[in-house]
């Protein structure tokens, strides 16, 4: 449906993605990390899957055509992140994957676990 | 903290070593994960790290990362050398950021790093001297499970 291209671990293609977060910036990802969800981004770089990593997500998909570099496409076969790649612009890669039924967490249902401390 | 930590180990970064940025939190994620943590703690302490890293990939000459592992819960004690943060209260408002268009290029920027680090923490503390460096000082506790 996103006409994507797999870049990353082929092998893993049957894992379920439980929900979908689009962003462009790094720490966006990190403030909504969503555990076995898929990332949308126009981000293609290293450091993109490292946070994937650390965010317990499973796979991103990159779009308007932006080839990650080989070391990114390298990194994520080494971390079991599958990456994909597409030409369609990151909001027709996500109007895709809405109205097949893929939905986001809502905001309220972050960090309900995270006691807040006064400095 | 009574008990002797389950590990210990003091991770080195330098700065503007871009190409690295976020190795460290990896590493870091893989030994938490020998032990008895759940995944959400491991996942909020390699999201602290994350960002810690990457504020002293992009702002500092270069810093330190030293974790210690206790049964009941995680520390951090996370320094640097560099430039220092002028205004604390300020780098702690969510958006506010003072990345350069190369970093920005890079997907960084968003002025989220230290409200996310604080968000993950149980016990965060931080101090800066500008011209000199900064220091963190964070604790992760495994969330308390409600019984009915």
């Amino acid at each position: 449906m996103l006409e994507a291209k797999v870049l990353s671990r082929p092998d893993n293609l049957e894992i379920e993605i439980e929900s979908v977060l689009a962003c462009d910036l790094m720490s966006d990802l990190l403030a909504h990390p969503k555990p076995g969800g898929l990332l949308i981004t126009g981000l293609s770089n290293i450091q993109m899957v490292r946070a994937l990593v650390a965010a317990d997500m499973n796979a991103a998909v990159v779009v308007r055509g932006k080839l990650p570099e080989d070391r990114v496409i390298q990194m994520a076969d080494e971390t079991g992140i599958i990456l994909l790649d597409t030409r369609m612009s990151l909001f027709e890669a996500c109007g895709q994957l809405y109205a097949h039924g893929l939905r986001g967490v809502p905001p309220e249902e972050h960090f309900s676990h995270v006691v807040r401390t006064p400095l | 903290m009574s008990s002797e930590p389950l590990y210990e180990e003091v991770f080195t970064i330098e700065g503007k070593d871009y190409l690295q940025g976020g190795a460290v939190s990896i590493v870091i994620k893989k030994i938490l994960e020998k032990f008895d943590y759940s995944p959400e703690t491991v996942r909020r302490t390699a999201i602290i790290v994350y960002e810690a890293e990457m504020n002293i990939t992009l702002y500092a000459d270069r810093g330190q990362i030293k974790l210690m592992a206790f049964k009941e819960e995680i520390q951090l004690l996370i320094e640097d050398e560099g430039q220092g943060i002028m205004d604390i209260d300020m780098a702690l408002q969510d958006g506010f950021s003072t990345a350069t268009a190369e970093m920005r290029e890079m997907g960084f920027g968003a002025g989220m790093g230290l409200p996310n680090i604080r968000r993950n923490s149980n016990q965060f503390s931080i101090s800066s001297t500008v011209g000199t460096g900064t220091t963190l000082s964070i604790t992760v506790q495994p969330k308390v499970e409600e019984h009915s």
